[in-house]
């Protein structure tokens, strides 16, 4: 079970703050109070700068814009807060978890552990490798990387230059995780002790150095493990760029359990363990100064029945333990140490002190829960006996009532002391449990007091009396107390309800019950009483100095009174009128003077009430704007809904146009393509055939070429012939001419015909040539429409796309202010219920005011 | 079971047996010197050596996985740039996948655990294994398996890691006298098992300490911070979260476990949930590296 503590900010100025600070930081559960209550030590928090002196030994939450962090204030200063975005979600989150304690950025920025990564850098010149791996998980996951690579470069300098010192083989933790809100870096190192002059200026280094490159840092050391860890956060969102916010938080644990030095700044607890705030060595005290108180007693009572006792200024510490050797329980006496001892002369020497003690036990031991004896017991904790000797001395008026029986020694409490059995719990002393439930003690008791307080305002609230049992089993329902606290609890009940009846009389006198008015219209009556007696008692003077003869005073005695340096003679009777007089005046004085307090009580109420009045009404005009704001917004978005509604129509009327169009582009095409188709078909004939041509013109020239052949080997024949019959046959010779002549002549008529054809041949090669080209063409051109058709298909299909993302995400965007248009309705309706509520206590409060 | 003769040289980097160690007499009858795990008997071994006895072993283990291993780690050593230390960093894990789905003994891997990051004198070991072998083998597997899984969060620095090897091992064995050996071993395994320690048992604690070094407390501490110096996890590093996991993981009594990856990867240790997490990433990673390789392989 851990113990909630109620979070306190000291600010004496609060009306420097802006309501919105104020309401987030209310939302975060932390009241900001212009009082310093020492009781409630360990609740504050922080103290905001320009706190009285009071808080000063509070650590300082600034929340003003700096430049540079005060080196010389750190050990005060120990956070700052800009407080411009702290109604931000993602900071306001970020801030109240923070405030509450206990909690770790990495976890809260990981997606349940998918996103956390861990690096171990062992190494200074390994800086740069493992910041660009940091960097770069932050530039995958989209955050701005400038600020973290300079925030992590410089803060490793950091670390580097803390744990260099101390350690040759070392080792920086770095975890980081992030979210789709936050990019989150934690550091940690050996760190052996926390001195914030030392320790966050090292040589060249400080954490000015490098906390305004992040949103959140908060740099805690851990006491007990000697271990430093520096939290880091960057948001997402661009608008909170600028937000900037620092932590100095100081972790001291215990190392044992049973020593005692608790003590924990800034509410980071472990949340696994009860920690009550016990009163350091209060039990121990109260159990040694009803020791000393005993002794005294005894001491006293001996020295009574002694033979000229050694007088009380004389005696010495050896003198006491003379005297207690004769103490019954001489177990009690083994505890005797130096403190006890002067303690003891102390009381057998000054009466008062004495007293003050025994009034200071008696009443602890029988009252529970009385304001003044709660008062003494925090201020004599963690004292020594003196100066808890000296706390009663000074608190004795209220301590001793006049009216009430002293306890003081007497025969039947020495016998009592001298017969007891050796168990000091048999004597009346301070009700001192175990320190630990004595805290826990007082920790229920408020807790109690809280929720009957609670309970009362409810109940007078509906207008029913109050009935002890009520609350009673209210306050046992709600607070699991034992047995043994139920009679404190159950007393403390009956004194509230005590008062409360009281007041419930009151009630029914005047139907409302208001302390301060009631005092003064009370005051009034009895000062106008007054007033009419002291005007008839004058009266009554001046009659009887008219007409002397009318009073019956036998013998007239003169006296001379000196008043205001005036001599006067007045007779006995006079004087005796006279000092009644005095004695009224005196009277109507001290009720003119509770007059003016009450009257200043009341006029500070009402500087009160103007002061929530105008608050609240500060608070009205803040709500109302804001209420205007959502209004615009929510028409804003109505409006951005029509625009968006409008886009849709007209681009799926643009897409219906595209369809349509892409429709008859392709009719178009598919005509032209059987044209071209046609074409390419007769083009195909067209060369078929011119081919076949060419075959034949081929085989023609070829069956030529062989003809030619033939004959060319017939006349080379023939010329051989010749040549051999040349010498025989000379006679003959006309004849073989005229057939070589005829031969020749024919050769030429077929190279001649050879050559016609052979330049045919070439010709229709060419034209062939020149068909197949236009063949090649209308092929390249028909693939080029054919490409052209699918090119203008594909882009007509990528516009399409295009257009129905554009459609979807226009469709998402419509979704998504429909949707912030339900949150804005909802928010409105909060606010308006908000409104309502405060108008009802403003109602309230002019009521009480008027 | 493949036996062999048994070279001096063999054992010299071992102080616990590779494997079962015999003497073959002069009459061929085996004797047992050591058993595999047992603390080596060097003075009997190296008086045999001398004696030109006939010595042999068996039931040894992959000679070839761990020559293989620590040759791994010879380059991971040698490799002065991060880059390339963390190319070879992600091969020993590909190597530790291979280990979690082997049926390599964990003391074995612990063994290697001693090979590779212990930095401990001859003369200190032999102190500590005097002391109590027990506990002596126990705190080795503590200290290996603490550098195996810091190793793996991301602790590169194999200095540092035999730094923390040594003071594990030290701090784990030297804690117990003599005198209260037997009680310190019941204790510390009740304790163990407790999710939170009581005041009675930080007293008991207290007492076992009395004369030893009190940070020896902390290897005991609980991540709810109820040990006896009352740390918990949120002042804890990662190195100090694995030191206590380890410390609580291992028996006092009992050493037959499957090795730690196998634990690790079959069966979820008590170790803090962000560290196991990351552990598995690690994991996962080298795991699909193995089987694209395997792929490339084929």
């Amino acid at each position: 079970m851990s113990v909630e503590r109620k979070k306190l900010i000291f600010i004496t100025e609060i009306e420097q703050l802006s309501a919105d600070t104020i309401s987030s930081f209310e939302m975060m559960g932390i009241e900001l109070t212009p009082d310093y209550d020492p009781d409630q030590h360990e609740s504050y928090l922080f103290a905001i700068v320009n706190a009285l002196p009071a808080g000063v030994h509070l650590p300082i939450l600034r929340l003003k814009k700096m430049d540079k962090f005060e080196m010389g204030l750190l050990n005060k200063v120990r956070a700052y807060l800009d407080p411009s975005y702290i109604g931000k979600k993602p900071v306001f989150d970020l801030l109240n978890l923070h405030m509450d304690g206990g909690f770790n950025v990495i976890d809260y920025y990981a997606a349940s552990y998918k996103n956390t990564y861990c690096v171990k850098v062992q190494d200074y010149l390994n800086i740069g490798y493992f910041t660009d791996v940091v960097v770069s998980a932050a530039y995958r996951a989209r955050f701005n990387i400038e600020k973290i690579r300079k925030y992590m470069s410089e803060c490793f300098k950091y670390c580097f230059k803390i744990i260099e010192p101390y350690e040759e083989q070392f080792s920086l933790d770095v975890i980081y995780s992030y979210s789709e809100e936050g990019f989150a870096v934690q550091i940690h190192l050996n760190c052996e002790e926390f001195n914030p002059e030392r320790n966050f200026k090292v040589p060249n280094v400080s954490v000015n150095d490098f906390y305004h490159y992040a949103n959140y840092v908060d740099v805690s050391f851990f006491k007990k493990r000697s271990r430093l860890t520096i939290s880091s956060v960057w948001f997402a969102d661009k608008e909170l760029a600028k937000f900037n916010s620092l932590f100095f938080t100081d972790v001291f644990y215990r190392v044992f359990k049973k020593d005692i030095g608790t003590h924990v700044i800034n509410m980071i607890e472990d949340l696994n363990r009860t920690e009550y705030k016990a009163l350091a060595n209060y039990a121990t005290q109260a159990r040694k100064m009803t020791a000393a108180r005993k002794f005294a007693i005894f001491i006293r009572h001996y020295r009574k029945s002694e033979e000229g006792p050694k007088s009380a200024d004389q005696l010495e510490p050896a003198d006491i333990v003379q005297y207690l050797r004769s103490y019954p329980r001489q177990s009690s006496v083994k505890r005797l140490d130096q403190e006890l001892l002067s303690f003891v002369i102390q009381l057998i020497r000054n009466n008062e002190l004495y007293t003050g003690v025994s009034a200071y036990i008696h009443k602890a031991s029988r009252t529970v829960l009385s304001p003044v004896i709660e008062e003494i017991r925090h201020q004599i904790s963690e004292k020594t006996l003196v100066e808890m000797g000296e706390i009663i001395l000074s608190r004795v008026d209220v301590l001793v009532d006049k009216d009430e029986e002293l306890p003081v020694e007497d025969e039947a409490q020495v016998r009592a002391l001298t017969e007891a059995s050796d168990d000091d719990e048999d004597m009346p002393q301070i009700p001192h449990d175990h320190h630990e439930s004595e805290a826990s003690w007082e920790t229920k008791s408020s807790e109690v007091a809280q929720k009957i307080e609670d309970e009362i305002i409810r109940v007078k609230s509906s207008y029913k009396e109050l009935v002890a049992d009520d609350i009673m089993k209210v306050v046992s329902a709600s607070i699991a107390i034992q047995e043994k606290h139920i009679f404190r609890v159950r007393a403390f009940i009956e004194a509230l309800i005590a008062e409360e009846n009281t007041l419930s009389k009151a009630e029914i006198a005047r139907e409302t019950y208001v302390p301060v008015e009631y005092d003064k219209e009370k005051m009034l009556d009895q000062i106008f009483r007054m007033k009419k007696m002291l005007n008839q008692m004058k009266h009554e003077i001046v009659r009887l100095r008219r007409n002397p003869q009318a009073v019956s005073i036998s013998a007239p005695t003169h006296e001379i009174i000196t008043e205001e340096g005036e001599t006067k003679v007045v007779t006995v009777h006079d004087k005796e009128i006279y000092e009644e007089n005095l004695k009224l005046r005196n009277a109507i004085e001290r009720g003119m003077v509770v007059l003016r307090e009450r009257e200043e009580v009341h006029s500070k109420m009402k500087r009160d009430f103007d002061k929530a009045i105008r608050l609240l009404q500060e608070h009205k005009i803040s709500v109302d704007e804001n209420r205007h704001e959502l209004e615009s917004k929510i028409n804003e978005a109505i409006a951005d809904n029509k625009e968006l509604e409008a886009k849709l129509d007209t681009s799926a009327q643009k897409l219906s146009v595209v369809n349509e169009s892409m429709e008859h582009r392709d009719h178009d095409a598919d005509d032209i393509i059987q044209r071209k188709d046609k074409e390419i078909e007769g083009l195909k004939e067209n060369l078929k055939a011119s081919e076949a041509l060419a075959e034949h013109f081929k085989s023609e020239r070829h069956t030529f070429e062989v003809k030619l052949r033939q004959e060319e080997q017939l006349t080379k024949k023939l010329r051989d012939e010749k040549t051999e019959n040349a010498d025989a046959r000379e006679n003959p010779q006309q004849g073989n001419l005229n057939k070589i002549n005829a031969l020749t002549s024919e050769l030429k008529a077929f190279e001649e015909r050879f050559r016609a054809q052979s330049l045919e041949v070439k010709k229709l090669e060419q034209k062939l040539k020149y068909t197949n080209v236009q063949v090649e063409e209308h092929q390249k051109k028909k693939s080029q429409m054919a490409n052209s058709n699918n090119k203008s298909t594909e882009a007509y299909a990528k516009q399409l796309e295009s257009a129905a993302t554009r459609v979807n995400e226009a469709l998402a965007e419509v979704t998504e202010k429909k949707k912030e248009i339900h949150k804005l309705k909802q928010e409105n309706f909060v606010m308006s219920t908000r409104i309502t509520e405060l108008e009802r206590k403003l109602n309230i409060l002019d009521k009480k005011a008027s | 079971m493949e036996k062999r003769d048994l070279k001096y040289q063999d054992i010299l980097s071992h102080f616990l047996a590779p494997g079962d160690i015999y003497w073959r007499q002069r009459t061929g009858t085996l004797l047992c010197v050591n058993k595999r795990g047992e603390p080596l008997n060097i003075d009997l071994i190296h008086k045999l050596f001398e004696g030109e006895q006939n010595l042999i072993i068996t039931n040894e283990a992959d000679s070839s996985f761990e020559e293989s291993f620590m040759r791994l780690f010879e380059r991971y050593k040698e490799a002065l740039l991060v880059k390339e230390k963390l190319v070879i960093r992600k091969e020993i894990i590909t190597m530790f996948v291979k280990v979690a789905n082997s049926h390599l003994n964990h003391f074995d891997f612990a063994m290697l655990g001693w090979r590779i990051f212990s930095k401990i004198e001859h003369e200190l070991r032999r102190k500590l294994i005097k002391g109590d072998s027990d506990l002596f083998k126990r705190s080795v597997c503590v200290a290996s398996s603490t550098c195996y899984l810091a190793f793996m969060v991301g602790y590169y620095d194999l200095d540092f890691l035999s730094k923390v090897f040594s003071s594990v091992l030290v701090k784990l064995t030297g804690i117990t006298t003599d005198a209260n050996r037997r009680d310190f071993k019941l204790f510390f395994e009740e304790v163990r098992h407790q999710e939170v320690l009581s005041e009675e048992d930080s007293e008991k604690m207290k007492h076992f300490l009395v004369g030893q070094d009190r940070r020896a407390a902390f290897f005991y501490e609980k991540a709810n911070g109820s040990g006896m110096m009352g740390i918990n996890a949120r002042e804890m590093t990662d190195l100090d979260l694995i030191i206590i996991a380890m410390n609580k993981h291992y028996s006092y009594e009992s050493f037959d476990m499957p090795n730690i990856f196998k634990q690790v990867l079959f069966t979820d240790i008590d170790i803090e949930r962000h560290l196991m997490e990351i552990i598995k990433k690690e994991f996962k990673r080298a795991a699909e590296i193995a089987a694209i390789e395997g792929g490339h392989a084929a």
